[in-house]
């Protein structure tokens, strides 16, 4: 069925765009099914990897944690099209906590949430600069593929722009939706070939490895088992968990050790080297890195 | 490794962080939102359209307003066309952004001898100004998922569309009011434009119309609703009949009030 299949009719005198999705609401029960098509949904990015540089376990480090990363973005930019998301880390969580004790709502903590990703994302950008790095504004998105084309690395800031609109989680006041989701969403909606998530741990464990150091190391996981272990610390945070299961394209993300030398090159490689997070149902080896088919 | 004065957050994860005891502070609690409804008041007869304007122009005086937009037909032919064109998600949604923020101009420029002022998303701090000026901001609905809506449950829609927008909008900003301003009385138990024996029903709760097959609002309200921590309520009227705004404002019983629980 054409989508504007028939004519902007005048029979009362107005001019009306005929589509599908008729009536006041678009998420009336029928229009719901209606718009349910069975759909391939396009690739925009199919062979662009995207990596979160995490805040906390990354950047905060310093030099130490992050030129060792850098290099080794760089060193695999001859083979591959990268782009950076940035999280917030420690200055997040301080403005977090001055918000919550003043009980600012959940919409204003996501808005004070971003600054601290921006400027992380700044400093990488600056640290890649020589080497194509170019921060990329959300208001800029449609320019990717010109800096791609050209050989540079998109860099983005890892929060999500629902500002103002940031829903109040169920329980709580914090931004259910932080940098893991903004970044995982940037790869989902672009169809790409992988999702890593660059940490200091080597995934995830059964307990926090930092405080317990015989805690296990969970190689893979799908999301209904890690929602039945209801694990304290997820290493991700459990949006995005929702996330990966809603997914129509990532539909396994990697979470890797950037403190080990090589980790992130075997990730891109397609390597299983740190904890793969997949939707129930799907062959996670197939989904690591997905094949470049472009379907449209 | 850098050292802050925040040191003692730093391995804190989310449960550690939250202050859940302290109450939701109100950023404008004398704003009433109002969004009005496209398909049903900005697209249709010009006559209650003005008139309505006229009304809030004559509320200004009175309240501190917030107007916020629908989308409407061009919203779903753009909609509709990106699905049948396989568009991701969050491509449908800034596709989505561009029919409210038409919509929005619209309403500016009929209140704008009366202090209507468009305001975009990136320009919202700056609200309190024009309040205090006692002008009329104006909003397009969308909020700005853009390329991060949800993957969705249901259907292949973005699910944060303008009424989820007005609702969140008031929320965030801890309003005394938001009121949908749609061309149906309230909310029935059918559609009442294809059922004529659907009745009104007055006062609900979230629980008890989630079920209803049609609704004048999109239904995510109903979820952000049970999350709620300062807008408790909507309430759903007639603003294609005159004086149903002004008695929604003045606290009186009309339309439909629908309560988180």
């Amino acid at each position: 069925m054409m989508a504007n299949e028939g004519r902007p009719n005048r029979d009362d005198g107005r001019f009306h765009v005929s589509s599908r999705l008729a009536g006041e609401s678009l998420v009336d029960k029928e229009v719901i099914a209606g718009a349910r098509v069975d759909r391939d949904v396009i690739r925009m990015f199919p062979e662009l990897n995207v990596l979160k540089i995490g805040a906390q376990s990354v950047i905060d480090r310093g030099r130490a944690a992050v030129l060792p990363i850098v290099d080794e973005v760089i060193s695999l930019l001859d083979r591959y099209q990268i782009l950076l998301g940035a999280g917030g880390g420690t200055r997040s969580r301080h403005v977090y906590d001055i918000g919550l004790r003043l009980g600012l709502p959940t919409g204003l903590l996501a808005v004070l949430g971003s600054a601290p990703s921006e400027q992380n994302a700044t400093m990488l950008q600056a640290l890649l600069a020589q080497h194509g790095g170019v921060r990329i504004p959300k208001d800029h998105f449609e320019e990717i593929p010109l800096y791609l084309a050209a050989g540079c690395i998109p860099i983005v800031t890892g929060m999500p722009p629902y500002h103002y609109w940031e829903r109040p989680p169920l329980t709580g006041h914090l931004p259910e939706h932080r940098t893991d989701v903004g970044v995982y969403l940037i790869a989902e909606v672009f169809g790409a070939r992988s999702m890593i998530f660059v940490k200091d741990e080597d995934g995830l464990f059964r307990a926090d490895p930092k405080k317990d150091r015989s805690a296990e190391f969970v190689p893979e996981i799908s999301v209904s088992e890690l929602r039945q272990h209801d694990l304290d610390d997820l290493i991700i945070e459990r949006a995005c968990v929702d996330m990966i299961s809603r997914a129509r394209h990532c539909r396994a993300v990697q979470i890797i050790n950037g403190l080990v030398p090589g980790r992130i090159t075997a990730a891109l490689a397609g390597e299983h080297v740190g904890t793969v997070i997949y939707q129930d149902g799907v062959d996670w080896r197939k989904e690591l890195v997905k094949e470049p088919s472009v379907s449209a | 490794m850098p050292k802050t004065g925040s040191a003692r957050l730093l391995m804190k994860r989310q449960q550690a962080l939250d202050v859940p005891e302290v109450a939701t502070f109100r950023l404008l609690p004398d704003l009433n939102v109002i969004k009005v409804g496209a398909t049903s008041i900005i697209e249709g007869d010009p006559e209650p359209l003005l008139a309505l304007v006229q009304e809030i122009a004559a509320l200004s005086k009175e309240y501190q307003l917030l107007i916020s937009t629908g989308g409407g037909e061009r919203h779903r032919h753009a909609l509709d066309i990106g699905v049948d064109l396989n568009m991701p998600i969050g491509v449908l949604a800034v596709i989505g952004a561009a029919a409210p923020a038409q919509n929005a101009l619209i309403l500016q420029a009929l209140l704008a001898s009366e202090g209507g002022i468009r305001v975009p998303p990136e320009h919202f701090d700056e609200i309190p100004v024009y309040l205090a000026s006692g002008a009329i901001p104006v909003t397009p609905g969308m909020p700005t998922y853009n390329y991060w809506e949800h993957p969705p449950t249901e259907g292949e829609l973005p699910a944060h569309d303008t009424d989820v927008g007005a609702y969140l909008v008031a929320e965030t900003f801890g309003a005394r009011t938001v009121i949908f301003a749609k061309d149906v009385d309230g909310v029935y138990t059918d559609d009442p434009k294809t059922n004529p024996d659907a009745t009104l029903l007055t006062s609900v709760t979230v629980e008890e119309i989630r079920e209803l097959p049609a609704l004048p609002f999109d239904r995510p309200v109903l979820d952000m609703m049970e999350r709620a921590r300062t807008v408790r309520e909507i309430r759903v009227v007639n603003g294609t009949k005159q004086g149903q705004l002004t008695a929604a404002l003045a606290g009186e019983d009309v339309g439909t009030i629908v309560r988180a629980s």
